[in-house]
This record gives C-alpha cells, structure tokens and sequence, in this order.
C-alpha cells in the first residue's frame, strides 16, 4: 500500500531573481513497511528532497512546484500546526552525524522526552519511563546512563541508536534517514542496519534512506532511486537496479563502487 | 568513566578560574554579606525603618564604652544623652555619667516579621527602654541611620535584581524571537529597540516617572519603579542576544528539533537561548550596578522611595546640603555602600567575564 507519493518537486534556490532549480520534477513513491532508497553524488539533490518532504528547507530555496501527497493529504499544503503535528509523529529524521543533532548542553534523556513533550500529555513519570523503554528497544544496554549522558560523552554509535530512539519515539509511519551510517565504522554500520530492518518490522514503518553508499542499499533496501543533477534518472527494484542498470550514471556509481 | 578522564566541565573550569581571581572572590563575599543583611535587615537593625526619636535629631554615633567613668571595667554600654545648644545654636550631645545602658544582645523591640512570615520581636542588640543606641549616628528626626540603612538596602538591592531579572527575559526572549524568525519579525523587533536605545536612558527615566499618578502608595511606586527601570534597559540585551541566535539557529541541533515537531518557542527556549547564558549572566552582573544607580538617582532627586521608607538613594538625599555634611558628615554613609555595591558587581562582573568567555587569556 502507498504510504508517500512525492509528485513533481521542484525546488528553486533564489526563485526571485530567476532563480536556478535544485530540484528538477522529482517523483517517488514509498509503500508501506518498505525501506526506499535515495543514492546519489553529493549535491545531487538527496537531501534536499528529505528535507522539503518536512519543509524544513533553507530560507533561501523555495519549493517551486509539486505535491508531497502523506496519507492523502498535501504536506506542502498543511497549515503550521498541522504541519508540526506531522512532524515528528508520522514523519521523523534521523540525521548523519548526532553529535550534531543533539544539543551540548542538554542530557540525551530530556531530549528524547521533548517528543513526548510537544506531542502528548504523559506525565513527567510517564515520559521518563517511556524514553527508557525506547532507549532500550534500540538496544543501548544502560539506558539509565544514557539517559543522563550528554551527546559527547557516549560513544558514535550509542549516538545514533539514541537519535534512532527518539525518532521511532512517537511510532511514526516514515523516517527519513540523511546518511545514518556515514559517521560510523563498517561493523558498526551493518549494526545500524540491523536495527532499522528491526524496526521496520516491528514498529510497521517506512524508511527513505538516503545515502551514497551502494553496499548498504543493496543490504537494507526494496526499492531505490538514483539522482543526479536534482532529477531521479533510475528508479526500480533494488536488485535490477544493481544488477542491469540503465543509466550511464548509475553504472558509473557502480564501477566506482567496485561492483561491475 | 571517571571525572578526570572526562575533563573538567566548563563551569567547572569557569570556577577555578575566577577563584583564582582573590579580589573578586572578596567582593563576591562582600556582596554576600549585604545581601544577607538586607534580607535579615529587621533582625539585625535595633530599630524599625520609622522608629523615631526627635529628642535626637542629628545624634553622632554612640560610642561604646568598655570602662566606665571611675577607670573600671564593665560590659560594654553606652551614656545617655542630653541635648544642649551652644552660642550658636548648634546641637551637641553631652553624656550623661549617670544614666548607664549596657548593650545587650537578643533584646525585644519593634515587632517584624521573619522574611515577612514569622512575626517576631527580637533584635540581634540594643538596649534597654529609655535609651537610644546609633551605631552610625542619626537623621534629623532621630531615626537610627543604621536599621534605616539595612531596610534600606532592601529596596536598593531588590530593585537591582528584579529589574535586571525582568528586563532580561524580555531581552532574551525579543532578542531571541528577532534572531530566531529573521526577516520583517526581525526588522520590527529590532527598529523597537533601536527606539528604547535612541532616547537618554535618565531623561526617559524622568518622564516616564512623570506619568505615575503622585498618589500611589510606596509600594506602588516601587513596583512602577522597578517597571521603569526593566522598561528601558531590555533594548541593549535584545540586540546582542538576536545576533548570538542569528548564528545558533544554524545549528543542526536546532533542524534536529524541528524535524521532531517542537514548537518554535520551546526551540528557542531550550535549544538556543541556554547557549547565550554564560553571556547574559555578565551581562547580567554588570547591569545590576546600572539599576542601584538609576533608583538611587531618582530616590535623591525625590522622584523615587519616600520618607519614611528607606533606600539608599533617600537616605543620601539629606546630604544634600553643605552645612549638614559638615555637622552630621555620617549621613554620607549611604553612598559609601551604594559606592561599594556597585564595585563589587562590576569587579564580580569582569571576573566573570574573564572566566567564563573562551576568548580570554
């Protein structure tokens, strides 16, 4: 079944003065419970299209055209509180590197419960409780200590199954990975996979994982798209993606991914 | 994982470097000592605010005494006192060898409350009934000037902290909504400012303190005082505040939060205005002086507290004129503390800033 229908994007940077478009008419669907795949060079428009699927793109870039079509509704076209209401509850992100992500000053635990903060009404107890369950089910082995811990003071890949945890906090339908697992070292990465395929199956969510690294899309993913220039130039299966790939572009991918 | 291997925390680091400062660890304990005081004003005074006693207009300070007239030692007390005029018609105080009042410690006398709750009449001294004992002399209605310098600084102090405390979280948060938002928020919020800061900060002072009605009640009037004063010193903190958030709302931290459904409120007030904090407290402790000062300027120009309530600012006022300074030079004293105060917050201030900002040697 269709979870996300993403229907000629186009985003602009600078759209006053003429402007120059990043995003050239991308269209993608994501099913439900599937993990979709966004590859591509750098500045090839990946991330972008994560970001403007929550409009939460850089003053300066406009989105031009399109429709994000998110359970039949138009996420473009949603009025600010709705729109926070989506974010974070249905759609959340998991960013590359979560030293980043998390705020310095602030202990990893509180961070988790702001979700449960701005999103429901559980008690102070309940979000505490809540926070330590999900600490837990992404396989952090003292959530009491995280909990307490600041971002710099735990370990990358602790980082990013913390950040995973508050993204899954509210059981949302999609989350958009921006390059989780390029921070981390390879048998850390394989980890991280693992608990996304978990995940998925045990909280029925969809993954837009967006990445660069071929040998993780062929690991983890059902379908994936290839970008180039602001524009998805292959789109299919994962396997015949990979194995017959059409465009020149993608088979350049997979040269350089020591792969042909 | 152990502190050590962990480094030190920066405030940890921020507090050894400011003990290192011995000065400023002083005046930090003088200011201390006279915030405690004011606090404990009504037990430390041996008198009211408004006890008096005009028998002893102008009384100098009573000395104590350890022997008495005939060489021998006794507890230490204090003579009463005679008012006589000499040729000219001036006040001079004779001791009266007769009349004995040994100081004494816990004492009953004016009735107060214990951090306005407990009501209560002890005083940590005095002396007994009939007698009048002036540690830093009196005014001119006979009123102790030490119990009315601690009450005293009650106000003078407390108008410093709550103005600073309320015209910092406007500060903060208009500074942090300006920088947050950008664009015409931005624009608005910060052309306001610019306004606040175009006029003379006392002239404004003076005219907005023309517009409270002369028949509020003192409390009333410090309330509207302290109104005043947050009123015009927020513009400054806002415009540097907006610039620091300009830069940390950049932070990936802050797309983090968005992208979890915060409001934009909870943002700015969780994950950018924490990181102005080491800051805004400087800031913070060199505006505190500012405030004492403005009060103090309108209480001596009678614009502020009234008689008979007491700050430091309407206490100095009596030493306006020559000729008392020169026969009762005491009631100086309240502008030796303003003057005290203030350093102490600025040297407490900069040490602060040295310790506290990255930059620094």
């Amino acid at each position: 079944m269709m979870l996300m229908q993403i229907k000629n994007l186009s985003v602009t940077v600078n759209a006053k003065a003429g402007g120059k478009k990043i995003l050239d008419d991308v269209s993608l669907q994501i099913s439900q419970r599937s993990i979709f795949a966004l590859v591509g060079g750098s500045g090839s428009g990946k991330s972008t299209t994560g970001l403007s699927i929550l409009r939460l793109l850089d003053p300066g870039l406009t989105i031009s055209s399109g429709e994000v079509l998110f359970s039949g509704r138009d996420i473009l076209k949603l009025p600010p509180e709705q729109l926070r209401q989506v974010r974070g509850k249905d759609i959340a992100m998991v960013f590359q590197e979560p030293l980043y992500a998390f705020n310095p000053v602030l202990p990893i635990g509180r961070q988790i419960e702001e979700v449960f903060l701005s999103h429901t009404d559980f008690s102070p107890q309940k979000r505490t409780a809540e926070t330590l369950r999900l600490l837990d089910i992404v396989g952090i082995k003292e959530p009491r200590r995280v909990y307490k811990s600041y971002a710099h003071q735990l370990s990358g890949g602790m980082r990013q199954r913390a950040m995973i945890a508050q993204a899954v906090a509210l059981k949302p339908k999609l989350i958009i990975a921006d390059e989780p697992t390029s921070s981390l070292d390879v048998t850390l990465q394989a980890r991280i996979i693992e608990l996304f395929m978990k995940l998925r199956d045990d909280l029925n969510l969809s993954v837009l994982l967006i990445t660069h690294d071929l040998g993780i899309v062929e690991h983890m993913a059902d379908t994936v798209a290839v970008m180039n220039g602001g524009q998805i130039i292959e789109t299919g299966a994962v396997t015949q993606v990979l194995k017959n790939p059409q465009h020149s572009y993608t088979q350049e991918l997979l040269t350089y991914a020591g792969r042909t | 994982m152990n502190k050590s291997a962990l480094g030190l925390s920066q405030w940890e680091r921020a507090l050894t470097q400011f003990c290192a400062n011995r000065f400023a660890v002083v005046c930090l304990i003088i200011l201390a000592l006279i915030h405690g005081a004011a606090i404990f004003a009504d037990f430390l005074a041996p008198y009211s605010f408004s006890n008096e006693d005009r028998t002893f207009s102008y009384a100098p300070p009573s000395k104590i005494h350890f022997i008495d007239e005939n060489g021998q030692w006794r507890a230490p007390f204090i003579y009463g006192r005679k008012i006589t005029f000499d040729q000219y018609h001036k006040r001079e105080y004779l001791d009266q060898v007769e009349q004995k009042y040994s100081l004494r410690f816990f004492v009953k006398g004016d009735a107060y409350k214990i951090l306005w709750m407990v009501p209560c009449s002890w005083h940590l001294f005095g002396v007994k009934e009939g007698g009048r004992i002036y540690l830093c002399g009196a005014d001119s209605r006979g009123r102790d000037l030490f119990s009315r310098l601690l009450h005293g600084a009650r106000i003078s102090l407390s108008i410093g902290i709550v103005g600073v405390l309320i015209s910092f979280s406007i500060g903060l948060l208009v500074g942090g909504i300006a920088g947050y938002y950008g664009g015409k928020v931005d624009d608005i919020l910060m052309r306001v400012c610019e306004m606040f800061m175009l006029f003379p900060g006392f002239y404004l002072l003076l005219a907005l303190r023309a517009v409270v009605p002369a028949s509020f009640t003192s409390v009333q009037v410090y309330v509207s005082i302290i109104i005043i004063l947050s009123f015009i010193g927020w513009a400054s903190l806002a415009r540097v505040i907006r610039g620091m958030c300009l830069s940390l709302k950049e932070r990936e931290y802050v797309l983090a939060a968005k992208t979890m459904g915060l409001s934009d409120l909870t943002i700015i007030i969780r994950h950018i205005l924490p990181h102005t904090l080491s800051y805004s407290l400087i800031a913070v402790m060199l505006s505190i002086p500012g405030y004492i000062l403005a009060e103090s300027s309108l209480s001596l120009i009678g614009l502020g507290i009234q008689d008979p309530y007491a700050s430091w600012g309407n206490l100095l006022s009596e030493a306006m004129g020559i000729v008392k300074i020169k026969f009762a030079p005491w009631i100086l004293l309240p502008g030796f503390f303003i003057l005290v105060t203030v350093m102490c917050f600025n040297i407490v201030g900069d040490a602060l800033r040295d310790a506290l900002d990255p930059k620094s040697s």
